[in-house]
């Protein structure tokens, strides 16, 4: 059987008019055969590489049918042939664009869809803003609406969310999102990441602003008109917009553990938690042990890349003997299959204890940082009770999550790449710092 | 005794309880039906006779001075009043003798029977003067039903029969009908061409290829019912009543066991893949009986219990691993009527992506696989041949073919698609496997995009639903109609078939989307649009959360260990 090859050629445009002149122009000539799916470059853009499968052919030479059929949808651009897969892999996305079925139905895999690891947060988190959009502060508020009436749900069911309310485009930026949902406290995941459920509804207290409160967890238009009917409320969009609004309450006193709104439902008080939860996390190495083991991986029918601080790269001194795993300790990604039945995960392994753990990609990453010896540093600004942290050594989610519930406020980003952690008492700044060994620098002014 | 309020309450929950919304309804009352809507749904009455009570309770509120008066068409505890009177004209369809002449003056000689009319009179009573008088009710449950996320069935005929086509389009099983069936099913089951652990879709197929085995005229031509949506509706109460039969006696010690429930659970199966592990399960998926309470129920393996939790209308939550090959049979404890769940015996299961959320990468025993539709076969590796020659034929493709990994001689064909309707020319095969594959649904309506609340049968106002009709047929009529103005439909037109269309953007309330080939309904599905601001908090069945040592995490709730002791 001959392997399937490639042509890639440079092309310009709107991506989703050359796709569709390339499908058409395959069918109208009667190709799909021949050319049964494209594959676009990474982040198209400008100009960029469009690779069309060739199936069958065996000639060095790219056959005429298919110059004719390039130069018929419009790419006379400088054209690769002939191109394997594996020389491909590292530039192009994961999704196949079939030639074949009906025009305007969208492209769906042949069979079962993957999302991807929602953990794999190894493309920046830099979304790209094409223009500024007046309802993205609606659009995440409404998402927040639908997981608190959905209740839970796979990761897929999230993703798929997410591009109908055209929050993300795939699921690259859906797990940034999802990572923010859960560091708000707003949902909660499953330990592999696949599945999601909602949080309860509940008022947390900010300690550094004296009767502060916000809301976490479920939420629809209905209970905040309740809860409103009982508190003053107020709504603050989140830095950049990048989360559902934060709805806060001044004045607020809670000595009850719970209020009960008048249609029943119920809104938990909860006091400060970000400095509870800070007392109570494990230092690095206790955290590292609590993350979930994957048994019995058996590597030897993965493809294996390692994280090198910068990319994945392939790791070709990495090799399982039995159930012995020799390579180094780091962050790795495995993918299994190929094509429409791909699978990836994003792990971290220590070959000490010989262990494959999962966790939040920054959190692997994280450990990784510990493991080489890199010295991570942090800054707190006394005066405004700010905690700043480099983006390129963010923190396992769990400690961010802590610093997040102090405000309700997503970080900020600074045009020197550190992220600003707001209303965070400098007891909790210590207290997580020494817990993740890092080194403390205090500012006063 | 029950009054008249209490029966229209009874029957209005019995049709609808546990049904998956977006089902089609049939009020199909009959003497059997109204025994077990008795004992189910009105046990705190003392009565003995429950279809004499019912038909008491129709005469004292339908008959005044003799003559016959149509109740309103206004609704009781959000019921319309009117079930309880529809009932009655259905249960006089059932009535009609076995070989009846479907006619006017047969109908209303049985109607008048149920009413207990002694006017000396025949053919349609006054109370139903002039012709018709009847049909606003019929069109009012309709309504009611769609509002409630259902489909109707109703509906007028043609010609003489017109409105009494409403009744008669009602009627599933006649009371002979049910006796035949009962009666060959033991026959055939003590010579060992049927087994008593089937499932639906296995006993669906048996009866296709034996149906010229019933000594009736009408099952014959009820099982080659040309009508798709019907004859689901009538397999359905086939398999319901093979479900209720207790194989242990003889048919004459239960002869009143035909009005018995259902008495035991059929298993379905549900595909889980660990793409870490790179494992495939197959886990037992209990289908939840038509018409179940929600009792508290446990299935037990090996003396373990497990308790059987609802996953969504129609399902409970996939259990324990299983083999494929089925033929198990387990108890089960909790409810007064079920007592066991059965595996059924399967050579093959066709596995469609989860209707709910097309997707999740999940695949389970859902329904059959419509035109052009996705799905996964698992068979034994002795249909190798036929699946050839079925691709050869250009009837199905697939993207490749791997052994399951779960269970030995087992094969998965995935990405399966059936890609053409010239079934009968092509390959002809008397194989239960050829038949299922068989597309006998000629199209079939798939709603998916927007944003889904999936356990209210609805989207969120602004991101409706886009539809795909998938049909050999090249184009179609596609009809929308807003369910409050029934009558003028917002989509009335001829659309190209196998592609996915924008519907008009659709304001807050209850849709029906119905398909036609010229003037024959093919299918219908229902949807709802809901607004924002009537949303609900709803709580998850499986809450996650972050546990570490002496404490858990839920969102901004923080329990400390003692806590959680305490």
């Amino acid at each position: 059987m001959i392997e399937r090859r490639y042509v890639g050629v440079e092309t310009v445009g709107r991506i989703d008019q050359v796709i569709d002149r390339i499908r058409s122009t395959v069918r109208s000539l009667g190709q799909t055969h021949l050319i049964p799916v494209i594959k676009l470059e990474k982040k198209p853009r400008g100009r960029f590489l469009v690779f069309l499968a060739l199936e069958g052919v065996a000639d060095d030479r790219l056959p005429v049918t298919v110059t004719q059929l390039l130069r018929a949808a419009g790419l006379t651009g400088r054209h690769y042939w002939p191109l394997r897969l594996a020389e491909i892999k590292s530039m192009v996305s994961g999704t196949e664009i079939e030639t074949v079925g009906f025009g305007a139905l969208a492209y769906k895999p042949l069979w079962g869809y993957d999302p991807g690891d929602p953990y794999d947060l190894a493309d920046d988190d830099s979304m790209e803003r094409e223009s500024e959009d007046p309802e993205v502060d609606d659009r995440y508020n409404r998402l927040l609406y639908w997981c608190s009436v959905t209740a839970e749900g796979s990761w897929g069911t999230f993703v798929t969310a997410c591009q109908a309310l055209g929050i993300a485009r795939d699921s690259t930026h859906a797990r940034h999102v999802f990572r923010r949902f859960t560091v708000l406290g707003h949902i909660e995941c499953s330990s592999d990441g696949s599945r999601w459920s909602i949080a309860s509804s509940a008022v947390v207290l900010c300690p550094t602003q004296s009767g502060l409160g916000f809301l976490c967890g479920q939420r629809t238009p209905k209970l905040l008109k309740q809860f409103s009917e009982r508190f003053d409320v107020g709504e603050t969009s989140q830095p950049e917009s990048e989360g559902p609004v934060r709805v806060e309450v001044s004045d607020v006193t809670l000595s009850p553990d719970h209020i009960e709104l008048s249609s029943g439902n119920i809104i938990y008080a909860v006091g400060i938690v970000s400095t509870s939860l800070g007392m109570f996390l494990p230092d690095i190495d206790e955290w590292r042990e609590s993350l979930t083991p994957i048994e019995k991986l058996n590597t030897t029918t993965c493809s294996i890349e390692r994280w090198d601080g910068k990319q994945y790269s392939a790791c070709p001194d990495f090799y399982q003997r039995d159930d012995l795993y020799v390579g180094e300790s780091g962050l790795y990604r495995l993918t299994r299959g190929e094509g429409t039945s791909t699978h990836r995960m994003t792990l971290y392994f220590d070959n000490e204890s010989q262990k494959w753990v999962k966790g939040d990609w920054y959190g692997l990453r994280f450990l990784v940082y510990k493991h080489a010896g890199i010295e991570c540093e942090a800054v707190y600004h006394e005066l405004h009770s700010e905690l700043m942290v480099p983006i390129s050594q963010r923190w396992p989610m769990l400690y961010e999550r802590s610093l997040v519930l102090a405000s309700g406020r997503l970080p900020s980003r600074t045009a020197d790449k550190w992220l600003s952690f707001s209303a965070v008492p400098e007891q909790l700044a210590v207290l997580l710092s020494d817990k993740l060994r890092i080194s403390l620098r205090r500012v006063s002014q | 005794m029950a009054t008249y309020a209490q029966w229209n309450k009874a029957i209005a929950e019995y049709f609808l309880s546990g049904l998956p919304l977006g089902s089609t309804v049939y009020l199909s009352i009959d003497d059997d039906t109204l025994t077990e809507i008795g004992d189910r749904f009105l046990k705190s009455q003392s009565v003995t006779d429950w279809v004499e009570d019912f038909l008491w309770a129709v005469r004292s509120t339908c008959i005044r001075e003799g003559l016959l008066h149509l109740v309103g068409a206004t609704e009781i505890e959000g019921i319309p009043r009117c079930v309880v009177f529809l009932g009655a004209m259905v249960l006089a369809a059932h009535r009609m003798a076995d070989e009846d002449a479907v006619s006017e003056s047969n109908y209303f000689l049985r109607l008048r029977q149920v009413f207990g009319l002694n006017d000396g009179e025949s053919g349609r009573p006054r109370g139903l003067q002039p012709p018709g008088l009847e049909e606003e009710l019929w069109l009012k449950w309709g309504e009611w039903l769609l509002r409630k996320g259902f489909l109707p069935t109703a509906e007028a005929g043609r010609g003489s029969s017109r409105y009494i086509n409403y009744p008669l389009s009602q009627a599933l099983l006649r009371k002979g009908d049910k006796r035949r069936l009962e009666r060959e099913f033991r026959r055939q089951a003590a010579t060992h061409h049927l087994s008593k652990v089937w499932d639906r879709d296995r006993l669906a197929s048996w009866l296709r290829f034996n149906s010229g085995s019933f000594n009736s005229n009408h099952l014959r031509d009820i099982f080659q019912q040309r009508d798709p949506i019907r004859s689901e509706a009538i397999l359905d109460s086939v398999f319901d009543l093979y479900s209720s039969m207790n194989w242990n006696v003889s048919s004459s010690q239960q002869a009143s066991a035909l009005s018995n429930p259902v008495r035991r659970i059929t298993g379905g199966l549900y595909r889980a893949e660990d793409p870490i592990a790179g494992t495939i399960e197959y886990r037992l998926y209990p289908r939840e009986p038509r018409r179940w309470q929600g009792t508290s129920m446990r299935a037990q393996r090996r003396g373990e219990e497990q308790p059987l939790r609802p996953d969504r209308p129609g399902w409970f939550i996939p259990i324990w691993s299983e083999n494929p090959a089925g033929g198990m049979r387990y108890k089960v404890h909790g409810d007064p009527q079920i007592k066991e769940l059965v595996m059924p015996e399967r050579e093959f299961w066709i596995l469609v992506s989860d209707p709910e959320n097309e997707d999740s990468g999940v695949f389970a025993s859902w329904g059959s696989a419509g035109m052009h539709e996705i799905f996964i076969l698992l068979c034994l590796r002795k249909y190798e041949p036929l699946m050839k020659r079925l691709k050869q034929a250009g009837l199905i493709e697939w993207d490749h073919v791997m052994p399951s990994l779960a269970s030995d001689g087992w094969i998965e064909y995935r990405g399966c698609r059936i890609v053409s309707a010239d079934w009968n020319e092509a390959v002809s095969d008397d194989d239960d496997l050829y038949d299922a594959l068989w597309p006998n649904v000629p199209v079939s309506i798939s709603l998916r995009g927007g944003l889904r609340v999936s356990r209210q049968n609805g989207w969120l106002e602004g991101y409706g639903p886009e539809v795909a009709l998938y049909s050999s047929q090249k184009s179609l009529r596609l009809v929308v109609r807003d369910v409050r103005e029934f009558n003028v439909p917002i989509v009335d037109e001829v659309v190209d078939t196998n592609q996915h269309l924008d519907l008009p953007k659709q304001t807050r309330g209850d849709y029906l989307l119905q398909v036609f080939r010229e003037n024959a309904l093919l299918s219908q599905v229902s949807f709802r649009i809901i607004p924002w601001n009537s949303l609900r908090c709803l709580k998850p069945e499986l809450s996650y959360g972050v546990n570490l040592p002496g404490f858990t995490l839920q969102g901004g709730i923080l329990r400390l260990e003692e806590q959680i002791d305490g």
